[in-house]
């Protein structure tokens, strides 16, 4: 369900941060339910524990988690399009760095943004 | 914890180490990384005190491990090469360990060797490259040392192999608080592994860094010119150039504004990887 | 802990150690029906050959040759193959390691003899109704005893300092060879330096005969004079050996820098050693070969000196 990708210039654990928090805005964990513990997940990503710990500490202080002690950590009780607006956060971060890096406009970059979404929409 | 302090080690006239100071906070992965004949061995032989120290201390609990003996039950060594243990059955190793450590788990290991199908009357020489590394690796779980030192351990595994190697480590970690130093050159796996960076340069041991803190002591910029000039500054390192475009790690301010004054068209910054930030360490034409 | 210890150098010097036992029971067992099956033969030799069945010198002489390769198997053989590592990251002292060793060497040295003296005893008296105190008295016995064990231990403990000086099995045998014959070696060293050298007569340099006879460890094993002086110069050579030993084995670096020499780590002095008695020894061939000429002998000693010394540098890899 989740990869890390050491070259990218995001730390490890804000990666993991991310993609937990878009694995709940598409339904993939549901509020409630329980994460995995940190040694399984650092097991099966073949990274350090600490980074696991580290991100999930993140997710516990924006309130995406619960960390119960001795039972583990289960996703909370957000409403969903809170959810969906801090994962679509980072991208739209970077999509306006380039906009920036390239000087395009916001008018064009709207048009764009449009223009691209009903292309590829059904 | 395991406190070093100004640990120096010089054969004959010839200095291999020196001032080594740093300390290794339990449940945490600290990389020791530098060029070959660096000194990275014999920097873990000295910890673990199988040498004498030229000038310096390694303190467990201010109990010197080379003046207590007994304070070496707190470490382990797992070598570079299973040549150390040439004819010993893996049942001698246990029963041999066993007798060293006070808090040795004798079932953990057995278990081990029977889930595994591996018969405990067989020699350690006998199994191949990677069972006997893994092997190793449960074995210095199972001395239950708080202080685990590890040279090399994924030198000449396949992929297979490593990934197995490192996923054990990474689940015995996460289950015990046991402050392990891993001497490597295997420098994807470390960057995702890490908490803390150590360097051996020129023969001098810098303090630990965290990963984040080592990488973010260079640049990596992606410049391109007209027609691309020399860079002759010690802080510069170029790493590749194609047609106008060069990559080069730059590690410092001075460094920054050297490559300011050339007047690139364009720049990129590029994440820093922990292979860059050997190569900006150790890269230029300063030797080991 | 210890049982470990001492289970692992009897699996690292199990050949040594395996010969050692045949060697006592060709000794001792087939030594005893030996004599009682020739036991009319002897003709008034009885004493000495019912002596050397109990107490046996042959046992003692090639065991000296089984005790040598033992110490290098469980010195030399470990740190070349660099299986000390293990050993010595082990929260033991390492001096305890050194005794260990030496201890090993004692005991087989004394369990051995002893039981193939009652064994040989026993077949004696029990199979071939010969009663041995008839023939020998417990002084003797116990002198000869004493002396075996002793030169044993002295060749033993020889060897297994060598190999806290060098750092493989080479270096320990040859370390080992040269101070086992150091005092011969000195004695033709003074001989040909005085009477090739200097043409001083043969009798100036029996004043240095004591080299030859107290100062040796064989002494111990073959003559009869001097075995008290002998006796007393090998105990203090023992305790002398041992501490140096306990000393060196802790401090010797014997980490080889990468480079596979056969002396591996030997301090300067060892080589000019080495290249001195070379040197003379081998100009006092040339002497005697060209009728022990003064001139021809110094001669020789000016031109061997150089390449002796180079060519021991060279082994060592060691660089000015």
């Amino acid at each position: 369900m989740f990869t890390v990708d050491p070259k990218s210039s995001l730390p490890i654990y804000e990666q993991l941060v991310a993609q937990i928090i878009r694995a709940v805005a598409r339904g993939l964990l549901r509020s409630g339910e329980q994460m995995p513990s940190v040694r399984e997940l650092a097991s099966t990503l073949l990274v350090n524990p600490n980074t696991v710990s580290r991100a999930y500490q993140e997710l516990e202080s924006r309130n995406f988690i619960v960390t119960m002690r001795g039972k583990g950590s289960f996703i909370s009780d957000l409403p969903i399009e809170q959810v969906k607006q801090a994962a679509i956060q980072p991208h739209v971060q970077t999509l306006c760095s380039v906009a920036d890096e390239l000087s395009i406009s916001n008018a064009d970059l709207y048009q764009l943004l449009i223009q691209t979404r009903e292309d590829s929409s059904c | 914890m395991l406190t070093v302090s100004h640990l120096t080690k010089q054969i004959d006239s010839k200095m291999i180490y020196e001032n080594a100071s740093f300390t290794l906070p339990a449940g945490t992965i600290t990389a020791l990384i530098g060029r070959n004949g660096a000194g990275k061995t014999t920097l873990l032989k000295t910890l673990v005190g199988a040498l004498e120290p030229s000038r310096g201390k390694v303190e467990w609990n201010q109990q010197s491990i080379h003046h207590v003996p007994s304070a070496r039950q707190h470490l382990f060594l797992v070598p570079d090469s299973i040549g150390v243990y040439r004819q010993m059955t893996l049942g001698e190793l246990i029963g041999f360990y066993n007798a060293f450590y006070p808090n040795f788990e004798r079932t953990f290991i057995e278990n081990y060797c029977r889930s595994l199908n591996l018969d405990r009357g067989r020699r350690v020489t006998s199994l191949s490259k990677g069972q006997a590394q893994l092997f190793l690796l449960q074995l210095a779980f199972a001395t239950n040392a708080p202080v685990l030192l590890l040279d090399e351990p994924t030198d000449g595994l396949d992929r297979i192999n490593k990934r197995n190697y490192l996923k054990q480590l990474v689940t015995l970690l996460a289950e015990r608080q046991t402050a392990v130093l891993i001497a490597s050159h295997q420098l994807e796996e470390l960057d995702s592994l890490a908490d803390r960076i150590m360097t051996i340069e020129q023969h001098l041991v810098k303090e630990p860094q965290t990963l984040e803190d080592a990488k973010s002591s260079m640049q990596k910029w992606q410049l391109a010119y007209e027609t691309v000039p020399d860079f002759h500054h010690n802080d510069v390192h170029v790493l590749s150039q194609t047609g106008r475009v060069v990559t080069l790690i730059v590690r410092s301010e001075a460094g920054a504004a050297y490559v300011d004054k050339t007047n690139p068209l364009l720049r990129d910054v590029l994440p820093v990887q922990l292979e860059d930030y050997f190569l900006g360490t150790f890269g230029g034409d300063q030797h080991v | 802990m210890y049982k470990q210890l001492i289970r692992y150098h009897i699996k690292q010097g199990i050949w040594p150690l395996a010969s050692l036992f045949l060697l006592a029971v060709f000794s001792y067992g087939f030594g005893s029906y030996t004599v009682i099956d020739n036991f009319g033969t002897y003709g008034g030799a009885e004493n000495e050959i019912i002596q050397s069945v109990l107490v046996s010198p042959s046992f003692a002489g090639f065991g000296a040759i089984l005790m040598a390769v033992f110490a290098i198997l469980i010195l030399g053989k470990e740190r070349g193959s660099g299986r000390s590592l293990m050993l010595h990251a082990l929260p033991v002292n390492k001096k305890t390691l050194y005794w260990i060793k030496w201890s090993l060497g004692v005991a087989i040295l004394l369990i051995l003899p002893i039981i193939g003296f009652f064994v040989s005893w026993l077949i004696l008296q029990g199979i071939g109704g010969i009663h041995p105190f008839d023939y020998v008295s417990l002084s003797d016995l116990t002198l000869d005893f004493v002396s075996y064990f002793l030169f044993d231990l002295v060749v033993f403990s020889i060897f297994l300092l060598a190999g806290t000086i060098a750092g493989d099995v080479i270096g320990q045998l040859l370390l080992g060879l040269f101070f086992l014959f150091l005092n011969y070696l000195t004695f033709f060293a003074i001989a040909a330096i005085t009477t090739l050298g200097f043409g001083l007569a043969d009798e100036e340099a029996s004043l240095f005969d004591f080299l030859t006879t107290t100062a040796s460890p064989f002494t111990l094993l073959f003559q009869d004079e001097q075995l008290i002086s002998a006796l007393v110069f090998n105990l203090v050579l023992l305790v002398l050996l041992i501490s140096c030993g306990s000393l060196l084995y802790v401090r010797s670096e014997n980490e080889r820098l990468g480079r596979f020499t056969v002396f591996p780590k030997i301090h300067p002095l060892l080589i000019i050693v080495f290249s001195v008695y070379t040197t003379i020894l081998l100009a006092a061939v040339i002497g005697v070969i060209s009728s022990e000429n003064q001139f021809l002998y110094w001669l020789a000693v000016a031109i061997l000196a150089w390449p002796a010394f180079s060519s021991y540098r060279r082994m060592i890899g060691w660089k000015r």
